[in-house]
């Protein structure tokens, strides 16, 4: 009787799952599916919903009308640079806010966390004109910048460090690392879930990032994805299958690093949220 | 200077966490904080023949009176009422799912729901504007021609607008709350539920008498998360339906780069942006408030 | 601990100093372009889609007389190049040589931003007579010329000869309005449901509100500048429309409806601008022969039937680096028509500048029109098209006429009421008066 009742339960558990995952999954496949076909194919009823012929003639024409491959390029340069260097800075400043006590920690703390209340849109044009007060307009120096220093990273970064144990950062000393070495040889090598897990939400924000490097680049030939996708939605004439091949371009690299580091991504997320 | 090695080992210069933290606030004063400030600054300011004036509280004045801002400000509230609910039940029902020890390929599934999230705002815009199409759209097509329901106008009836508009969220923030809900209940030793299943406490008990209550902080979390999100929200409502029909999905940070960037009044602009501000900070105060009281 | 809080707020009074010098720049001076010096070095020109790829066919005859000047015509999407330009003029920062700015925005550019962009009154007022008048309205800011005209947007009737052979409706009987509704009724007892007589978007845009306006000689704003959404005229067009509604079908602010709808054949009319004949061709090949166009029609018997919806104009940004050679660039674009045709050729971008129509090109029969000169139907009806006054507050008025618009089409409103209000909406956002009836 148990047993039966838990194989119900288990069906029924399985098949909700599966048209949740369903659900989440079609517009993606809808998405891969279309950039297989030309505008009108998308276009027509009953929808098409097995690949198409057009892969390779939209694959040829977002080439041509972007160059593809340099825009993938760029995006992925930005993306890893951003991310190695915002994850390292965070760490750095979220190492101090948990470890040590100094004055001003609290207030400066929550200073940077109140930040994350101010919507975008406020601040875009101060910041741009601080850009061009540097002569930074049309670098990549100026999309990057504004948020290497990142709240949110600080904060998932205080609250992972908090379970850092004090005596292992003792030791270190006590062996003679400097307190840089210390956090470089001991406090980031046990961290890395929580290293991982920033990792991903900061390439994510990058890779995504389109208003800023929108308003900051002006060279098509330094474009991101996002940019230069956009660039192709106009006032008419726009080419689907094209925008849809682009679209699922965005979305593959993101897909493999979530595959890679899925297992570190949860654990990291989890001492961020829970503590503190 | 004179301590021994206990002493020494404590003991660090008291520079040392300020040039820990140095890099990251010099960067944020430049880039953050500055900027913050200016605009801040500005919402006291008004334009007059091309320059900015001084104009004291007239912008916060004007706001009062505003019917597009308090109609969008209304959105905000109707959203954060009806979806985030509705968003954070799926996702904790999802990972307690996704957690039970009856189901398999939990990696899989965990990748499927979180996928949403990770799209690119462009790809997601462009994907969902057609699939939501009234004459030409997948969605429609499956309830028209194949379930013979009517067609649903989805982006533009006002009630549509905000059913698909709040759809499309979900869609998108589920397997991200998700995901930090399974990471909170994997915290949650497992002796509780034994403990509770020896007293002869049903699933849906379990679930009410120790998932949930083990599980508030994270919940919270999530909680204060989302609300945020939804009191910024600007993605869908720019793209899907433009604030229409008839400001039914207007927003207020849609209205924020509505007076800025297409109108050009960025001193009312800010002002829009720091009552905002004040009203996230006194929400996320109160949930913390409430939600903190009996915990811990 | 206090002195850590002092710290705090010595930075924050310090930044706040900073802050306050900083943001959002000023008017500047006004500065011209003399036409005299020499023309070299390198160019940047913006602008989006066809219009960008027009732009770039005209750089081989421009190099021919400035062999030195280097151009670079890059191509922004619409929406992205105004959020580029507008942040980039609100911080008082570098913007290319040579932007394009559709019409009706340059009033909203140019009362917010006066001297954001190169005077040309001095080079370009020996040109004044050669182009669409209606167009220097929105190319002139007090006496100044910003920016010069482009393409224009006659409009008119595109309809389908066989749906309306086939429901028995006359096209040259069709001579207001009125005439329209009549027509719709025969559309509806011919096709049902599977065919509408027109498109009209319900929720998204006013286009047709703002063509029908346009041949009143009306506008949002009076010639004074005060609100006009609640004249009689204005009054009026919102019944005609809502007398339209049940003939339409719905294209809901998004444009691949409308082409798609093109396509398909779910629509028997499009009122739009000449704009619209290379999207047909383009999207809709295999409809050849079965389009035709017909003038829009006049709100009253024998009234105006002329009429404009869209077309750009170029500007010089003040912050060029090289306006001596961009203007040349737009001269030569813009004011010869040479530079003309080959737009209106290639990309079907149709010249506002008048020498243009001609050229036999205009008398040509097109084809995919049954044999028709379109080019010359619309060239004929430039010259009647109303000047009306855009102003500033466009993109504000815009937005509420869109949402009256939707109330009115959705939700039954009564069109006096919902005009009215609108009136009264956009004079209190704006600041303006309300015109007088």
């Amino acid at each position: 009787m148990i047993e039966r009742k838990n194989l119900i339960a288990r069906i029924l558990l399985f098949a909700g799952l599966i048209a949740g995952a369903f659900l989440s999954l079609a517009p993606f496949y809808w998405m891969f599916i279309a950039a297989t076909h030309s505008t009108g194919e998308i276009f027509a009823l009953p929808p098409n919903l097995l690949p198409g012929k057009h892969l390779l003639s939209n694959l040829a024409n977002l080439q041509a009308e972007v160059g593809l491959a340099r825009v993938v390029f760029n995006s992925t340069i930005l993306a890893v640079v951003y991310t190695i260097v915002t994850v390292f800075l965070s760490a750095m400043a979220g190492y101090a806010f948990a470890k040590f006590q100094f004055r001003g920690r609290d207030a400066i703390f929550f200073g940077v966390l109140i930040t994350i209340m101010v919507p975008y849109q406020a601040t875009l044009i101060p910041l741009f004109s601080t850009m061009a007060k540097l002569g930074w307009i049309n670098t990549y120096k100026a999309v990057l910048t504004p948020n290497l220093a990142n709240a949110f990273g600080i904060f998932l970064m205080r609250q992972n460090m908090q379970a850092v144990p004090t005596e292992m950062i003792e030791a270190g000393r006590i062996d003679g690392c400097s307190e840089f070495g210390t956090f470089m040889r001991i406090v980031l090598p046990s961290m890395r879930p929580a290293l991982a897990a920033l990792a991903i939400y900061m390439f994510m924000f990058q890779w995504n990032n389109f208003m800023w490097p929108l308003v900051v680049l002006n060279d098509p030939k330094m474009y991101t994805i996002p940019v230069a996708l956009s660039s192709l939605i106009g006032l008419s004439r726009i080419d689907y299958g094209q925008l849809m091949l682009g679209a699922s371009v965005s979305t593959l690299p993101i897909m493999a690093v979530f595959l890679i580091l899925q297992r570190q991504f949860i654990s990291g997320i989890l001492s961020g949220s829970v503590k503190g | 200077m004179t301590g021994g090695p206990r002493r020494r080992a404590r003991s660090f210069s008291r520079l040392t966490p300020y040039l820990f933290i140095a890099p990251a606030v010099i960067l944020f004063s430049i880039f953050t904080i500055y900027p913050i400030i200016a605009s801040f600054l500005l919402s006291f300011q008004t334009r007059q023949a091309g320059s900015y004036v001084f104009a004291g509280l007239a912008n916060y004045a004007r706001l009062i009176s505003d019917d597009y801002f308090l109609t969008a400000l209304l959105n905000n509230f109707t959203i954060l009422a009806i979806q985030v609910p509705v968003q954070l039940v799926l996702a904790l029902l999802i990972a307690v799912g996704l957690n039970s020890a009856l189901v398999r390929f939990k990696g899989a599934f965990r990748v499927a729901y979180f996928m949403p999230a990770i799209t690119a705002l462009v790809a997601y815009s462009v994907v969902f504007v057609i699939l939501l199409n009234t004459d030409f759209g997948l969605v429609n097509y499956f309830l028209h021609s194949i379930l013979k329901l009517p067609k649903i106008d989805w982006l533009a009836n006002p009630f549509w607008a905000k059913v698909g508009l709040m759809m499309a969220i979900t869609w998108r923030w589920t397997g991200y709350n998700m995901v930090i809900m399974l990471a909170g209940l994997q915290q949650i030793s497992g002796e509780l539920y034994e403990a509770a299943n020896i007293d002869g406490a049903g699933t849906v008990q379990r679930f009410f008498r120790i998932t949930v209550p083990m599980l508030k902080p994270i919940i919270l979390f999530a909680f204060i998360l989302s609300t945020i999100g939804t009191l910024q929200l600007f993605d869908e409502p720019y793209i899907l339906t433009k604030g229409g029909p008839n400001n039914a999905t207007l927003t207020a940070a849609l209205y924020i780069y509505r007076q800025g960037f297409q109108y050009f009044d960025f001193g009312y602009a800010s002002a829009i942006s720091y009552v905002l501000v004040a009203i996230i900070a006194v929400l996320s105060w109160f949930q913390l408030k409430i939600g903190g009281a009996d915990s811990d | 601990m206090r002195k850590t809080s002092r710290f705090v707020i010595w930075s924050l009074v310090v930044l706040t100093l900073l802050a306050g010098f900083s943001g959002i720049a000023g008017a500047g001076p006004n500065k011209a372009v003399a036409g005299k010096g020499l023309v070299k070095g390198e160019i940047t020109v913006w602008g989006w889609n066809i219009a960008a790829s027009g732009l770039k066919d005209t750089v081989a005859s421009f190099n021919k007389k400035y062999p030195d000047v280097k151009v670079n015509v890059v191509d922004i999407g619409r929406l992205d190049l105004y959020d580029k330009v507008t942040t980039a003029l609100a911080a008082g920062v570098v913007l290319p040589d040579v932007i394009q700015i559709e019409s009706d925005h340059m009033a909203v550019y140019t009362e917010q931003f006066p001297n954001g962009f190169y005077d040309l009154t001095a080079v370009a007022s020996k040109y004044v007579k050669d182009f669409d008048p209606s167009k220097w309205a929105q190319s002139r800011v007090g006496g100044k010329i910003r920016s010069i005209p482009w393409d224009s947007g006659p409009t008119g009737l595109f309809y389908r000869a066989d749906y309306f052979a086939q429901a028995g409706i006359n096209p040259d009987e069709i001579k207001t309005w009125d005439d329209m509704v009549e027509a719709g009724k025969k559309i509806e007892k011919t096709f049902g449901d599977k065919v509408k007589l027109l498109n009209i978007d319900w929720t998204g845009d006013d286009a047709l509100y703002r063509m029908m306006m346009n041949q009143a000689g009306a506008f949002y704003f009076n010639e004074k500048g005060e609100v006009a959404l609640g004249s009689d005229t204005s009054i009026k067009i919102a019944r005609i429309i809502k007398s339209l509604k049940p003939y339409s079908f719905n294209t809901a602010g998004s444009w691949d409806t409308t082409v798609t709808a093109t396509k398909n054949g779910a629509v028997a009319s499009i009122p739009f601008g000449v704009w619209y004949s290379g999207t047909i061709m383009d999207q809709a090949p295999e409809l050849k022969g079965k389009w035709r166009v017909m003038l829009l029609p006049a709100l009253t018997g024998g009234g105006n039937r002329a009429s404009n919806l869209g077309g750009s104009t170029l500007v010089i940004p003040a912050t060029a680096k090289n306006p001596e050679a961009a203007w040349r660039f737009v001269e030569n674009a813009l004011a010869t028509t040479q530079g003309q045709m080959v737009m209106l050729k290639k990309w079907g971008l149709f010249p506002s500048y008048l020498p243009t129509y001609e050229d036999s090109f205009f008398r040509e029969k097109q084809e995919f029109f049954g044999n028709q000169p379109i080019f010359a139907i619309f060239a004929g009806e430039v010259k009647d098209i109303p000047a009306v006054n855009y102003t500033g507050d466009f993109s504000k008025a815009h937005q509420y006429v869109i949402n009256a618009l939707t109330q009115l089409l959705t939700q039954d409103a009564d069109p006096e009421a919902v005009m009215r209000k609108a009136a009264k909406d956009v004079a209190a956002a704006t600041g303006r008066k309300l015109a007088a009836r």
